[in-house]
């Protein structure tokens, strides 16, 4: 009879806490979206895993000596996993529409307006009871309005760890709702006949200015930004793997193999901070509720940018393409050719978003750097 | 608590005015920097001569390969419309 006992003292069953069952749910949730939606499956999908397997009882995944704990520990402790995605973003960046177009960085600058105010948005949020966001945790929710995954990730194990499962989720999750985020704004900040601008097609850009520009970047982020160069750095060290044609093996292991690879560790990673004690939180509604009106923001100020750009240019700017300068590569810069179809069947806009597009990557990481530079200290 | 709010406010708008005129400087600076190198570099370079021997791989496929393989996308492209409005 005491085996007996012994056993069920074993079990999953005897050993759930409710807080643990709903986690797991949220997991399987997860893996509902990134599944059935296809919301960033490639990431969800381990994410929702990670989650499950964190919260079993007894098993100790993310206990000290457990699989998770040590994936965490090498991988996002250390800020290895998501600079390494970056390295292969870079490699599959084509810098060629913004090279083509050098203004459209502001558009790219002027979105990331979401991510500041955002940070003050938070602070604000400290004056209802519950919440208590210091200015790193802040910084680190604030980021999501960059909608860039690897660059949140990156900040928030920097700035603020504990938050960083939710951050995560929320990141994510909204680089997935970009076509229902998006539109809205979009549509309301701008005329029938903004929509309708046809813009003048790119110059050719050589081979030579795509290498020469990640070099350049690297140049001016030691000189100005240094604490944004492990972001930076390893951005531009991908994207001259790609453009130089010197190395292409390493620039396709780059943007395929080792970026997959990293990918699934970096999500099981993730998913092991959703346990239940750092999630079921008020906080991680605030989290969430935060991302989305970083989002919004973004979308809204790159918009009126590209406005005023368009003004400033006697409307030679499609004011749409501003709603690409928060990253979101190459989602948000779809949303826009979606947007401009609508009012314009046979106006193409997604290479001209593309240049506003990469530049709110580099917007993001700038950003990114700042908020070390200035929280992190 | 609420004066302690207040400060850590401030220091938000104080990042927030910060940040983002850092950020614009940054990239104002880099889109100088880009004419600059256009100008020197020359960006009118015709692209289409200049990847022929530099890059193999990826999409940057010498033209007259390319150009079969553009023929045989669009042939598959009418092949397969016309099977599905058979």
């Amino acid at each position: 009879m005491d085996g007996l006992a012994t056993l069920w003292a074993s079990t999953g069953i005897a050993n759930f806490h409710w807080q643990q069952l709903i986690m797991i749910a949220v997991g399987f949730g997860l893996l509902y979206l990134a599944i059935s939606k296809k919301f960033e499956p490639l990431l969800l999908l381990p994410i929702g895993f990670g989650a499950i397997l964190t919260n079993i009882p007894v098993a100790g995944f993310s206990a000290e000596g457990g699989l998770l704990y040590y994936v965490y520990h090498v991988g996002i402790d250390t800020g290895i996993f998501p600079l390494l995605i970056f390295m292969g973003v870079g490699a599959m960046t084509d810098f060629g529409a913004l090279i083509a177009n050098p203004k459209m960085l502001l558009l790219g600058a002027a979105a990331q307006t979401g991510i500041f105010a955002t940070l003050f948005g938070a602070i604000l949020l400290n004056f209802v009871p519950g919440f208590d966001f210091t200015l790193a945790d802040a910084s680190a929710i604030a980021i999501i309005g960059g909608a860039d995954g690897p660059t949140a990730i990156f900040l928030a194990s920097r700035l603020a760890p504990d938050l960083l499962g939710a951050i995560a989720v929320a990141a994510y999750s909204y680089m997935a709702l970009v076509p229902i985020i998006q539109p809205p704004i979009m549509k309301a900040l701008t005329s029938e006949a903004d929509r309708k601008i046809v813009m003048e097609q790119l110059r050719p850009v050589s081979a030579k200015e795509k290498m020469i520009f990640p070099l350049m970047v690297l140049g001016i982020t030691i000189l100005f930004l240094p604490e944004a160069t492990p972001l930076v750095g390893m951005f531009c060290l991908g994207n001259l793997m790609r453009e130089c044609g010197a190395v292409d093996r390493l620039s396709k292991t780059a943007q395929n193999e080792l970026i997959n690879i990293v990918t699934i560790f970096l999500g099981l990673a993730v998913g092991s901070k959703l346990s239940a004690d750092k999630f079921l939180t008020v906080e991680t509604l605030g989290i969430l509720a935060l991302g989305a009106v970083a989002f919004g923001i973004g979308t809204a100020c790159g918009v009126l940018m590209a406005k005023l750009m368009s003004k400033m240019t006697g409307g030679k700017i499609n004011p749409l393409i501003g709603a690409a300068g928060v990253s979101a590569v190459p989602m948000a810069a779809r949303v826009v050719n979606k947007v401009g179809l609508e009012s314009n069947p046979h106006n193409f806009l997604l290479m001209h978003a593309m240049g506003p597009n990469v530049a709110g990557v580099l917007g993001s990481a700038v950003a990114a750097g700042i908020l070390l530079a200035l929280v992190g200290g | 608590m609420e004066n302690n709010i207040g400060a850590v406010l401030l220091e938000a708008a104080n990042l927030l005015v910060v940040g983002m005129g850092v950020v614009f400087v940054f990239l104002g600076i880099l889109i100088f920097l880009m004419k600059l190198m256009s100008k020197i570099v020359g960006g009118d370079a015709p692209v289409p001569a200049a990847p022929v021997n530099t890059n193999r791989g990826g999409r940057k496929v010498s033209s007259a390969s390319q150009d079969h393989k553009v023929k045989a996308a669009i042939s598959a492209a009418i092949h397969q419309y016309r099977q599905d409005n058979k």
